[in-house]
């Protein structure tokens, strides 16, 4: 494999020789640049070929821009609007965290830097690098050969489509680091549950790629209103289905939020590209508080919302009421 | 992956230029310790050396001086809740950054 391209940023010269030795010189296959501070990142990015980098290392605590801000700026690139960013931050950083990810990081560093661990998170990234450059050899094959762009029902319901631009929405790999992260540093007491499209197989059957994915975004839009008070992370999983995180100590009632994002959908006057409306309804599953749920019991417990709202909306679909929905919405 | 032979030497690299830095770092504490001497610890300006403690905090462990990282992230803590407002002891306060100082030459020595 190509050599993985890391644009490290920190402010410490002696962090960035830390991570050319454990980095480049132990793990291997990877080439690095650096740069010590936002402004020369800022600088390198603009003054490289489109795409140099595969994926960024972002301290947080900088002075004058932190790694957040500059995280943020990096997503507003066409071209980096999906290269993973790793947060470098120091151990128990909750808040910074949550703002990381809802500035777009993908997962995250502790310092002090342990080789195993940063190994672990090294090699997820060089995954994720894989799978982005076979994704673009797939659309540069594409348009080589004149097909048509990839479509929406190529990817099928079930896989995330990518919202943008809607505050505390992530992508669904990047909230699942973000909670196994929360559970390995006993950062506790987060709430996770998830909310469903009812009817979802149905809309998506009926829909162009473009208005299901408007539907999608229309619903993630009218949950992250739900949270304007709260700091939450939410993510679309496919399948009509969003997983949300709220780690600020409040405990929402699924259901009652459910019911408050539903009149927002219905506010928003949702309708099909020929004029058809269509009235987007969201249930609910049961919260699971992450107290004590450690390492990978923390994905189990994101897993357990997801089928805990599947069970829900199964039960509405088949009831009188999810008919009598259908019929409204057809 | 390299052999831990070379890890070793890589880490002996850094930690030589990790040692060269620990002058500019005691400078700094010890011009901070000198202000909340002499003034108190309100309203002292401490960014400065909470920055090079927050460097070293960063750094120090991973390359074999877990005390001293461990000093510097606790001064590191106190020097924060000084920034935000909060109430510090400024004896208290000095006296941790006079441990994390000797833990600096030490670790120089």
């Amino acid at each position: 494999m190509e050599a993985v391209r890391i644009l490290a940023v920190d402010d410490d010269p002696v962090a960035l020789d830390l991570l050319q030795v454990l980095v480049v010189e132990q793990i291997g296959g990877h080439e690095l640049t650096r740069a010590e501070n936002p402004v020369d990142a800022l600088e390198i990015i603009r003054t490289s070929p489109e795409g140099r980098f595969d994926c960024f290392l972002l301290d947080i605590d900088m002075p004058e821009m932190s790694g957040i801000e500059l995280c943020d700026l990096i997503r507003s690139i066409p071209d980096y609007r999906e290269t993973p960013i790793l947060m470098v931050t120091r151990v128990g950083e909750k808040d910074a965290i949550h703002e990381a990810f809802k500035a777009g990081a993908t997962d995250y560093l502790n310092k002090p830097f342990e080789l195993s661990e940063l190994t672990g998170r090294i090699n997820i990234l060089d995954r994720l690098v894989k799978a982005a450059r076979s994704r673009t050899d797939k659309i540069f094959a594409a348009k080589s050969l004149r097909k048509s762009p990839a479509r929406l029902e190529d990817h099928g319901l079930h896989l995330p489509i990518p919202i943008e631009d809607i505050p505390g929405v992530v992508t669904y790999g990047s909230l699942e680091n973000y909670v196994a992260q929360l559970s390995r540093n006993s950062l506790f007491g987060s709430t996770v549950f998830a909310l469903k499209i009812l009817d979802v197989e149905r809309i998506f059957s009926e829909s162009t790629p473009f208005e299901f994915s408007c539907f999608v975004t229309d619903a993630a839009e009218a949950i992250s209103d739900g949270f304007v008070d709260h700091g939450a992370l939410i993510a679309y999983s496919g399948n009509g289905t969003f997983a949300c995180v709220v780690d600020d100590g409040w405990r929402p009632d699924p259901q009652e939020f459910a019911e408050r994002v539903n009149l927002a959908l219905k506010s928003m006057d949702l309708h099909f590209n020929d004029g058809r409306p269509i009235e987007l309804s969201l249930c609910a599953g049961r919260s699971i508080r992450l107290l004590s749920r450690a390492g990978t019991r923390a994905i189990d417990a994101l897993c357990a919302t997801h089928e805990s709202v599947e069970d829900v909306c199964r039960q509405i679909e088949y009831s009188p009421l999810g008919a009598c929905l259908a019929k409204h919405t057809a | 992956m390299s052999d831990p032979a070379t890890l070793q030497a890589g880490l002996r690299r850094v930690r030589e230029t990790f040692v060269g830095r620990l002058p500019e770092c005691e400078a700094a504490v010890l011009e901070l310790v000198r202000e909340i001497r002499a003034h108190g610890a309100r309203g002292v300006s401490a960014d400065r050396a909470r920055g090079h403690l927050h460097r070293i905090a960063g750094t120090a462990p991973t390359l074999g001086f877990a005390d001293l990282g461990h000093s510097a992230r606790i001064g590191e803590d106190e020097l924060l809740r000084l920034r935000r407002g909060e109430p510090v002891d400024a004896d208290a306060l000095t006296g941790l950054l006079e441990e994390t100082l000797d833990r600096m030459r030490r670790a120089r020595a």
